[in-house]
């Protein structure tokens, strides 16, 4: 199960929480629903197909989306989210 | 640094985050304007921002250039001047629709008819959004606001005659279309003589909540059902979208 969903990812979201206002456009304009924000924060929900949608259209250069190879294996939840 | 990112040489992203509100379509116009930069690789010591008073107008500090924050309405005369000590340079004014249009809205008439060399764009949110969202020169006819609560009495300007007339470049695009925003830019920045990029933003704070719009998503894809393009018309109707150049025999005639 947990293979299955590594092997559909293409993506890592670097969210700069610094920048990011919460305004919602990125969580609106990704087609995979991988965006949410809880308790006023911006979360990643690690299913990022690398559309970069949310990068293009986010208004305060919060988001950069790394785009890896689709079969690299990721262990366990990184500390990929925290940004720089 | 990839081929997405290489466009934050042109901001100061030490004083990010902007002053903007949340949802604010400046930042998407501001990040776009640096993309266009980034992708003509224009000068770092040669290009320079003048900008006027209003939240469009804060973005000119946010450049990693040489730039002017400068008077209210006055952006375009001191960017002339810029232009006419040193030609060499790239001038750029980016400012609102309330600062060019309105209190501005003379100098621009004498720029048109100048013809000098610089470019113009336009955040166009159809409200004095920094003040509290009073009626603007372009806000739509019958579109309430804190001034007009009854809704505006008033048509909004057009000034694309204006510039048709002159022979320059107009441009209108909204936040929504991100690669004809470009196109639009990259174009008027190329154009010999002055040119005008009108970019509708949306405004949800102190505009769209009055409107009844829930948050600035709601704009965004307002922008894309009511905008459509056309790049080929002489002349653009209130819902198009497109470039406009002037029409050279026109100017031949006179």
């Amino acid at each position: 199960m947990s293979e299955e969903k590594t092997r559909k990812r293409k993506g890592i979201v670097h969210i700069n929480h610094g920048y990011c206002k919460r305004c919602g456009i990125c969580v609106n304009f990704c087609p995979v629903k991988n965006l949410e924000i809880r308790q006023q924060k911006l979360v990643e929900l690690e299913r990022c197909i690398a559309c970069r949608m949310c990068q293009r259209y986010c208004p305060d250069i919060a988001i950069e989306i790394e785009e890896i190879d689709a079969k690299t294996v990721i262990t366990g939840k990184s500390g990929y989210s925290n940004g720089g | 640094m990839n081929k997405e990112t290489d466009f934050k040489r042109f901001l100061k992203l030490d004083l990010l985050p902007t002053p903007w509100c949340p949802g604010c379509g400046n930042g998407i116009v501001l990040k776009t304007i640096c993309q266009v930069f980034d992708e003509l690789d224009m000068p770092m010591k040669g290009t320079v921002v003048v900008s006027g008073i209003g939240c469009a107008g804060r973005s000119a500090g946010f450049f990693n250039l040489d730039s002017v924050h400068t008077a209210h309405g006055r952006a375009i005369p001191v960017a002339e001047g810029i232009k006419y000590a040193n030609e060499a340079l790239n001038v750029v004014v980016v400012s609102g629709d309330g600062d060019l249009l309105g209190i501005g809205g003379n100098h621009l008439l004498h720029a048109i008819r100048r013809k000098t060399d610089i470019t113009v764009i336009c955040y166009a949110n159809e409200i004095y959004g920094m003040t509290g969202g009073q009626a603007s020169p372009i806000t739509p006819h019958n579109i309430k606001t804190l001034t007009t609560p009854d809704g505006n009495p008033d048509y909004p300007t057009d000034v694309q005659p204006l510039f048709r007339h002159n022979n320059s470049y107009f441009a209108r695009t909204t936040a929504y279309h991100l690669n004809h925003m470009k196109k639009c830019i990259r174009e008027a920045l190329k154009f010999k003589g002055f040119s005008f990029v009108e970019v509708r933003t949306m405004c949800i704070v102190n505009y769209g909540r009055r409107l009844g719009y829930k948050n600035s998503n709601e704009m965004l894809l307002h922008y894309k059902e009511f905008y459509k393009i056309n790049d080929s018309a002489g002349e653009l109707a209130g819902n198009e979208i497109g470039i406009v150049k002037g029409l050279s025999q026109i100017t031949d005639d006179r």
